[in-house]
């Protein structure tokens, strides 16, 4: 795709694609375009309502854990810099710990949180806008809201669904499984229709899926099987949750999850590993498997993960990344060819969990390197830490726990050596350079994982 | 418990030349993973620990007693894999072979080989003459980047073969 | 609903006489091969499928010697001229020397 583009030529494609669509929504033929023609050449031309920038600026796109963290901490490496957080969403609802909202064992208010509150408490501006375009060259984002300069560009988009990977390639399937059976791994309307289908589950098989690749929050499918499968306990349900799991075991934490499936949900929960989904039949609510196909009675289907479309419709996708991730230096998260870009959070193409807290730690080093790099200054790698509960158990609540930090990203065309990384990695049999964790549920695990949350949202919003 | 299964291992190991490379075997069992996992039984020969791990092989020596001096033709087989391959534990291949038993004989044999894998033979095979197609699907394991060559072997010896580079990247997971 | 055995054998719904038909096999076994460390204490020793066979009647139609590198629940899918009507045995054989055997029948 392009690299820079001029001004002008930006102006005439975005337009036409705009008024296209603008054209296609109203359901008229080609006279509505011409009078629909003057609206998108205001937005692009407007400019952003948010006060002007008094120094250095920093525009941060997204704002879930990564880009919320990196926001914040922009501000405390570089007090005199202009932070903005551009997020499409107008209420934070956080990904993390929501399965325990879906069990009943948190209320809503405590994994929804307010941007402003964010933006009070550490000095930034909070821009309730979607970007539609970034030219590089001129150092400009479009947003709906209208343009803003910028002198440092963070993206934190996260993830988008990778249909076609489970075989979905018909828009009105797409819309209909989308509708019907949400993954609920972006949060908002896909976990409150989730919610409510847990709520009103009566009898069955419910069915959830584990995609392949590297998805969004490894623990988080297993979890997710062990709560639901607490509410069907608890009301004594003729239900269960069939977990199937493209991976042929469980991929982290294996040892907490099959002994909470076992000694907990045995007649709740069942884990049927290596099925690959090529396809689901919504109106017949079936899963088709490369093996056998699998009939439920309501289900929450996660297709496999992706980077966020606007890395590809930014054409910073990176040319060999089976999950369309973002191409970017992997020791400092900047374009290759331009310092004044960085990715980070899920869209980012090194191994690491997809997951808030990774995000959240790698937000704060990052932070560093672009305030470092501005002031000539360079900063030594840091791996990012992931810290991750899982709840297994609802009555009483009862968690584990899986703490590490990343090696060096294993990918080929880096500086570092090659062979002395490839040896680690292989010698070690992971990603990871220490482990720390704790397979043995106990409440006060649990309880540990409120904290956990508590933390973390403290650091993100206060 | 844990004595006999050792045991039993054990014996079965010294009676399978091909696996008495195996380094002195204990159970993962009794030396702990019941004070580590507590709530977990582990009972299962999986459980089993070695203080090595097999030994590696090159290409060479493995490909070379089954080429046995002859040239492999870049014909007839298909082999279908991803370019990109984002968990080496899971890699989908599927090898085809057109026309395996209609005129000049049929397959007798299909290997595979990955050349960068710790042993780079992946598996022999023996077909019958009547199958009516050769079209295979399996899942393998690659530990890293490499090329992958599936070798089919006819009755009269000719050698057909196709092969394919995959990328792998390592997820960061466990 | 489908089955959760161990072992399986799928054959297509509908097929005639002397059709080529795709016939799916897997087993769940985990398939170690023998490279995975065990913490700091050593490495899960090899334990995985090294042959799989196909009987169709009693002719042994087909035999996989595989090493280790076959994925964990190994998973194996072949194609098959339904000459006659026989049953279909599929024989997995462990390293532990451990056999699995699932069978279904072929009818023409």
């Amino acid at each position: 795709m392009r690299k820079t583009i001029s001004r002008r030529g930006f102006l005439k494609g975005s337009t036409s694609a705009i008024v296209g669509a603008a054209g296609l929504a109203a359901g008229a033929g080609a006279g509505s375009q011409v009078s629909h023609g003057a609206a998108p050449t205001a937005l692009i031309t407007r400019h952003a309502d948010i006060p002007a920038a008094k120094g250095t600026r920093a525009v941060v796109v997204g704002g879930g854990w990564g880009g919320l963290t990196m926001a914040k901490y922009l501000k405390k490496e570089a007090p005199d810099w202009d932070v903005v957080l551009i997020e499409s969403h107008a209420t934070f609802m956080s990904c993390p710990v929501s399965n325990l909202w879906l069990a009943g064992l948190i209320d809503l208010e405590f994994i929804s949180h307010s941007y402003l509150t964010a933006a009070k408490n550490n000095n930034y501006i909070y821009f309730n806008a979607t970007v539609i375009d970034v030219d590089r060259s001129e150092r400009v984002v479009y947003t709906s809201g209208g343009q803003l300069t910028y002198d440092y560009l963070i993206l934190a988009p996260g993830i988008d669904y990778d249909w076609p990977a489970v075989g979905m390639l018909d828009p009105e399937e797409i819309h209909l499984l989308h509708t019907h059976y949400p993954a609920a791994f972006k949060p908002g309307s896909e976990h409150l229709t989730l919610k409510r289908k847990i709520d009103e589950f009566e009898k069955g098989l419910f069915v959830l899926t584990v995609p392949s690749g590297n998805y969004r929050c490894l623990p988080g499918p297993y979890e997710r099987a062990c709560m639901i499968a607490s509410v069907f306990k608890r009301k004594k349900l003729k239900a269960k949750v069939l977990l199937l799991d493209f991976n042929p075991k469980v991929k982290i934490k294996a040892e907490g999850f099959q002994a909470a499936f076992q000694e907990l949900y045995k007649d709740y929960l069942e884990y049927v590993p290596s099925v690959t989904v090529h396809r689901v039949d919504v109106l017949n609510k079936t899963v088709i498997g490369e093996f056998d196909d699998y009939q439920f009675d309501d289900a929450s289907i996660y297709p496999r993960v992706r980077g966020a479309l606007l890395i590809e419709t930014l054409g910073l996708v990176a040319e060999s990344s089976p999950q369309k991730e973002a191409r970017i230096n992997l020791f400092r998260n900047h374009l290759h060819d331009d310092l004044r870009v960085y990715v980070i959070g899920d869209s980012r193409p090194m191994g690491y969990s997809k997951s808030g807290s990774t995000a959240n730690d790698e937000a704060k080093y990052v932070a560093k390197v672009i305030v470092g790099l501005d002031k000539g200054k360079k900063l030594e790698w840091k791996g990012p830490y992931t810290s991750c509960y899982s709840m297994v158990n609802a009555d009483p609540p009862e968690a584990i726990y899986f703490g590490s930090q990343y090696l060096p990203p294993l990918i080929a065309h880096t500086p570092m050596d090659m062979e002395r990384t490839v040896k680690a990695w292989i010698e070690r049999g992971s990603a990871f350079a220490w482990r720390d964790q704790n397979m043995n549920r106990s409440p006060e695990m649990g309880q540990a994982m409120y904290a956990w949350a508590y933390g973390y949202y403290k650091d993100l919003f206060g | 418990m844990n004595w006999l299964m050792n045991t039993r291992l054990f014996t079965e190991t010294l009676s399978k030349a091909a696996l008495t490379r195996r380094g002195l075997l204990r159970s993962a069992a009794a030396i702990g993973a019941t004070l580590v996992f507590g709530k977990v039984a582990r009972s299962e020969p999986e459980d089993l620990i070695a203080d090595q791990p097999p030994p590696e092989y090159t290409l060479e020596e493995r490909l070379q007693p089954i080429l046995a001096g002859r040239e492999p033709r870049e014909d007839r087989v298909t082999l279908e894999m991803p370019a990109y391959a984002e968990d080496g534990a899971v890699v989908p291949l599927r090898i085809k072979v057109d026309d395996p038993f209609l005129g000049s004989g049929y397959v007798k044999s299909l290997y595979l080989f990955v050349d960068n894998n710790p042993d780079p033979l992946i598996f022999t095979s023996k077909l019958a003459p009547d199958l009516g197609s050769v079209d295979w699907k399996l899942k393998i394991r690659m530990r890293e980047s490499s090329m992958v060559r599936a070798i089919a072997e006819m009755d009269n010896g000719d050698l057909f073969m196709d092969t394919t580079e995959v990328e792998v990247s390592i997820s960061g997971c466990g | 609903m489908a089955s959760r055995r161990k072992t399986a054998i799928r054959l297509p719904r509908k097929y005639a006489k002397d059709e080529v038909i795709e016939v799916k096999t897997r087993i769940i076994h985990p398939n170690h091969n023998g490279r995975m460390a065990y913490k700091d204490q050593g490495y899960i020793a090899e334990y995985y499928v090294w042959k799989i066979e196909i009987f169709y009647g009693d002719e042994s139609i087909i035999t996989v010697s595989a090493s280790a590198a076959l994925s964990q629940n190994p998973y194996f899918t072949f194609m098959l001229r339904a000459t006659h009507s026989a049953p279909l045995r599929v024989v997995w054989v462990d390293t532990q020397g451990d056999q699995y055997t699932e069978s279904v029948d072929v009818v023409v």
